[in-house]
Parts: structure tokens; C-alpha cells; sequence
């Protein structure tokens, strides 16, 4: 038996990160940013959309593109806000990857638009593994959750841009360390800044809007 | 979970390089992929996949190499480089956050091993 060792160097993301790729040379010929929010189910990444539309009011005219496994639920709470929003279903998969965010992206209507948000599927794990076109990964962990997950999950605070804090409403009944967490957050990733704030109270949210702001 | 849907990749990726292959291999013995130490795959997991992908196809039977490739660190504050631990975050050396991470995500096939067809000498 001969055999021979075949010395191959191919890039086994580059499928999904032709897409990726794809997306961002569209959002940028048409001047939208592209968020990808990440968190676990129920940290509030819905809650906070809802609270960006009204907080919002159309200063950042912004759609939704909602990631779950099942269900329109997300894309309704959406639509109730007066915000465009398409529901990806993934039928059982824990992650969006970038060919179906592509195709859901070109059906928006982003001549008017300044920005997307993609509501990627609750998980701390596997999304943060997918680039999806996004300029910004954006990790969301609630209180409730515990100052330990960056710490446990590091990948996807290494990867974001921007970490937000939400349901500060309940730091009275959680045990919940906010400084500590935040030492977590910066020695994973020191340039990442930290938002706290609260979706069902709208502490906070400001100074997340404001960073929006300034990365259009 | 996200093991499988990478896997498909690493199929389809080996499949494309044999079926490229002049003259054309007998069969595949093992590939080799290098994994990032941030990448959070799973390796059995990923044997299962593959194992599970491969079924019936013309690389049944092979063999998934999974070789962990360690993160390379360089500090921009003292020009200290080395190997870096994942969840080292600072310099070993002088304490900056001002690391840049080499590897930590790289993901690809690497190398692979197959059997040639026997060609008669002349």
C-alpha cells in the first residue's frame, strides 16, 4: 500500500464567511450598521428592542431580524413596536449562519434604513462561534443569570464590541456583583465597554443608544 | 451542537480536495484539522459528526485528526510574544491588556493522508 500525505490549507469557516462577507460589502455600499445581539434565552434581547423602538423614535431608523428555533413569537413582539422585523427559524439549529442572514437582509427595505439589528438565537455558546456579517457582536446577560458567565463563557465576551448589562430593576434580589462582573468582562476583553440598564425601566439605555449613535 | 453544522464543512472541504486530486487517491485514511484553543469545539463531538456525516459516502472509514493549535500572544506595550494561555487576558510579562491573540480562532484542514491506487511499474 502507498500512501501520501496531501498538505492542504482550506479555511473551513470560508463558506459561512463568504456570506459574512457578502453582507458587509451591502450594508456598507448602503452606509446600515449591522448589531448581532447575543445572549442566553430570556436575558432580555427582545425587551430591549422593545425598549430601543421607543426610546429610539425613529432617530435610528432600525429592523429586526429575530433568530429563534421556533415560533413567531419574537417578530410579533417586534412588529407590535411599529419595527419591521423578519423571524429567521432554524428549525432546531443553535445558531444563525451568515447565507440565511444574508438572504433575510436583502428583503429588507434598506434604502430606508440606518441600521439592522440581528437577534441571534438564545445561547451563550454556539453564535458567538458564526460571523453573520455583523460589524459589531453585542453580548446581553441579564442579572438574573450571575457575575460568573463571562468567566464561564469567554469566547463570546472576547468577541463583542460592546457588553450590555440588562435587568439592573433586579439587582435587589439577585445576588448579582455588578463590579465584580465587570472585572471579568474587562480581562477577557479591556476594550469592550460595559452597559448597564434596565429595558423594563429605561435606566441606562441612553448611553447604550449613545454608542449606537456614534458608530453610524 | 454547532460541531455538526462545521463538520459539514470539513466533508464537503475534503471532498472538493480529493476529488481534485491527480491521479485520483484510492481512498482517504485520515484528515487533519487544526483547531484554535478559543474555538469551543468539542472533540468528541465532532468524531460523533463525522463519523455520522461520512456514513455511506466515499470517505466512510476515515479518520478525523483534531490537532489543538496554541494561541500565539504579542504585547504592543513591551514586545513580549509566546505561547498564551485562553483565559490569560494580560502580559505575562509587563501586565497591559494590550495583547494581540494569534490563532485563537483559526480553523482548517490541514493534512491529508490517502491511499494512491498501486500503478503497475513499467
Amino acid at each position: 500500500m502507498t500512501t501520501t500525505n496531501v498538505k492542504v490549507y482550506k479555511d473551513l469557516m470560508g463558506e459561512n464567511e463568504k456570506w459574512a462577507n457578502e453582507t458587509r460589502r451591502l450594508l456598507t455600499e448602503k452606509c446600515v450598521l449591522m448589531i448581532n445581539l447575543i445572549g442566553s434565552p430570556g436575558s432580555g434581547k427582545t425587551a430591549l428592542l422593545e425598549r430601543m423602538a421607543k426610546s429610539l423614535e425613529n432617530r435610528i431608523r432600525f429592523a429586526v431580524l429575530e433568530g429563534d428555533v421556533e415560533t413567531t413569537r419574537d417578530a410579533e413582539r417586534i412588529a407590535a413596536v411599529n419595527i419591521q422585523a423578519s423571524q429567521l427559524l432554524t428549525g432546531g439549529a443553535c445558531h444563525l449562519e451568515a447565507k440565511l442572514v444574508h438572504y433575510a437582509l436583502k428583503d429588507l427595505p434598506l434604502d430606508d434604513l440606518d441600521m439592522v439589528v440581528v437577534e441571534n438565537v438564545g445561547n451563550l455558546v454556539c453564535p458567538a462561534e458564526f460571523d453573520v456579517g455583523e460589524m459589531a457582536k453585542i453580548a446581553v446577560l441579564s442579572v438574573a443569570e450571575g457575575d460568573d458567565k463571562p468567566s464561564k463563557y469567554p469566547l463570546l465576551f472576547h468577541e463583542a464590541k460592546a457588553v450590555i448589562l440588562t435587568k439592573i430593576d433586579l439587582l435587589l434580589h439577585v445576588d448579582f456583583d455588578v463590579d465584580d462582573c465587570i472585572a471579568n468582562i474587562k480581562r477577557i476583553n479591556a476594550s469592550a465597554p460595559v452597559f448597564t440598564l434596565s429595558a423594563k425601566t429605561g435606566i441606562g439605555v441612553d448611553n447604550w443608544i449613545n454608542w449606537l449613535h456614534e458608530r453610524r | 451542537m454547532h460541531e455538526l453544522s462545521i463538520c459539514q464543512s470539513i466533508v464537503n472541504s475534503i471532498q472538493e480536495e480529493m476529488a481534485g486530486m491527480d491521479p485520483r487517491p484510492k481512498r482517504l485514511i485520515s484528515a487533519r484539522i487544526v483547531v484554535g484553543e478559543l474555538r469551543q469545539i468539542v472533540p468528541e463531538f465532532m468524531q460523533n459528526a463525522y463519523q455520522n456525516l461520512t456514513k455511506g459516502s466515499d470517505i466512510e472509514g476515515s479518520q478525523l485528526e483534531i490537532k489543538a493549535l496554541t494561541i500565539h500572544g504579542t504585547c504592543e506595550a513591551c514586545g513580549w510574544t509566546g505561547p498564551l494561555s485562553k483565559d490569560l487576558c494580560e502580559c505575562p510579562s509587563c501586565s497591559s491588556s494590550k495583547l494581540k491573540m494569534e490563532g485563537a480562532m483559526d480553523l482548517y484542514l490541514d493534512n491529508l493522508e490517502i491511499e494512491n491506487y498501486v500503478t503497475p511499474e513499467a
